[in-house]
């Protein structure tokens, strides 16, 4: 695995924010090798060991990428679930950003069901068939849509189960870790200081309360993944 | 019965030490069971899919973090500008970006085509169920033969009374080593049959056999009240067994 430059710098870590963690009696003493300090009731995690994994994370997905890799994004927190949704999008990768629905990748058949319909919804909705129907039809019908389109919206070009899954936060997104945990499927974390590092594949010791620090980390592995994609097509 | 199974399954996972594949441990109700068997509980993580996966997660897997750890990344390359991030840069359409991702994984569930392919493409994955009753299911699939171990009325008791359900013990197997038990219900004795075939090929051990087909040494497990004994035996003794346990070896 090729080593390249993904413009990490601990100075643009600082001013995100990216060391701080949670409260000192929230943490994980799993965390402990991870945890540099303790300042003013709260613990500041180590950056070089931050900066090396994360760049490590990227070299990972520059690979998975480059051979044809799919990824989905999970970030289910109210803060993060915008920038999840952008930073997917520009990576041209599967997301979730509102609630995660149980069993959505150990129950995919079920799951395929529901994009079915959503899917089928969508084609009646442009060719205009809701119309046709009586008012209250047409009302539930677009209501349904619009609870699929929320909570499905990411997923729609997801036609099999992805290859690596990133998680936004360990606590929040604890069904989808273990969801994935069971059928196998490596994973990619943000570790705050109150999440077990054992669990997911790859974890990265960062901020998950901040808005600048999950979109500072997300930006990386969305370049990288872009890389990565660009590389794959050039040369399949 | 279904406790000689458990104990069926404890004595012959603990064959797998030898191999290197981790024993289920989540199909067992009680995990906490005697560790006189010597079974090494590993963490669901290292399930084989994982690794086969060509993802190299070697850095991850053998870091210390106890040690001190380095950051020394490269040398940017010359000329090098950091990529804009993915809130700023030029907002795009969303045309462009269906046309993207249909570029990339083809129209999927999206429900609109912008590049001209068929918008039913996942059709073809969904397995039409027949107007006329089930669907006759394909009966061997993968290799593997189903032996139904126990059938058991089990009962709920509800407000309005008593609603009964079907539970079948089933084992699965390819009478070359590999073996799995599974757990079924359901309101037919049928459909119990086939959860419990599901989940049986989900829950599958791989037992190291000699030559003459038979174990490489004596075992024993218990659950429960139950105990259970398994020793190999000199070519032409045939199978000396009762009940699950017969079941288990004779069709294997």
């Amino acid at each position: 695995m090729a080593r390249r430059y993904w413009n990490i710098n601990l100075e643009e870590m600082l001013e995100a924010g990216v060391h701080f963690g949670h409260g000192t009696r929230k943490w994980n003493p799993r965390m402990a090798p991870y945890i540099s300090a303790k300042r003013k009731g709260i613990h500041i995690t180590n950056l070089t060991r931050t900066a090396r994994f994360l760049s490590e994370a990227c070299d990972l997905v520059f690979d998975a990428a480059s051979k044809g890799k799919q990824f989905l994004i999970v970030g289910t927190k109210n803060k993060a679930a915008d920038s999840v949704a952008r930073a997917a999008i520009r990576a041209r990768c599967h997301y979730v950003n509102k609630k995660w629905l149980g069993g959505m990748l150990t129950n995919w058949p079920t799951t395929e069901t529901r994009l079915h319909k959503f899917r089928d919804l969508r084609t009646e909705q442009k060719t205009g068939g809701l119309n046709r129907l009586p008012k209250r039809d047409a009302a539930m019908l677009k209501r349904q849509l619009s609870r699929l389109q929320t909570y499905l919206g990411g997923i729609k070009y997801m036609t099999r189960l992805p290859d690596i899954v990133i998680i936004v936060d360990q606590q929040e997104e604890y069904t989808a870790l273990r969801e994935c945990i069971t059928l196998g499927i490596p994973t990619i974390c943000l570790i705050d200081t109150n999440s077990d590092p054992d669990l997911a594949d790859i974890s990265i010791p960062a901020n998950d309360d901040a808005i600048a620090s999950i979109r500072l980390i997300l930006n990386k592995l969305v370049v990288a993944i872009c890389e990565g994609c660009s590389s794959y097509i050039r040369n399949p | 019965m279904a406790a000689t199974t458990t104990a069926i399954a404890l004595t012959l996972s603990s064959f797998t030490l030898r191999s290197t594949i981790p024993s289920k441990t989540f199909f067992f109700p009680k995990p906490s069971k005697p560790i006189s068997l010597r079974r090494t509980f590993r963490p669901l993580s290292l399930t084989p899919q994982a690794k086969s996966s060509d993802i190299d997660t070697s850095f991850f897997d053998d870091v210390n973090p106890e040690e001190d750890i380095v950051f020394d990344p490269p040398t940017p390359p010359e000329g090098f500008t950091p990529p804009p991030s993915f809130d700023e840069g030029p907002e795009e359409t969303e045309d462009e970006i269906a046309a993207a991702y249909e570029e990339l994984y083809g129209p999927a569930y999206s429900g609109v085509s912008v590049l001209g392919n068929d918008v039913y493409v996942m059709d073809s994955k969904v397995k039409k169920s027949s107007a006329f009753g089930k669907v006759k299911k394909e009966k061997v699939r993968d290799g593997f033969e189903e032996r139904v171990v126990q059938v058991r009325r089990v009962t709920k008791v509800v407000k309005g009374g008593k609603q009964l359900h079907f539970r079948a013990i089933v084992v699965v197997g390819d009478k070359q080593g590999q073996v799995g038990v599974g757990v079924g219900k359901a309101k037919e004795v049928i459909g119990a049959v086939q959860k419990s075939a599901v989940n049986a090929r989900r829950n599958i051990i791989t037992i190291p056999m000699t030559k003459y087909l038979t174990f490489p040494h004596r075992s024993e497990g218990d659950y429960g009240a139950a105990k259970v004994m398994l020793r190999p035996a000199a070519p032409g003794t045939g199978v000396i067994a009762g009940g699950a346990l017969r079941l288990l070896l004779c069709r294997k």
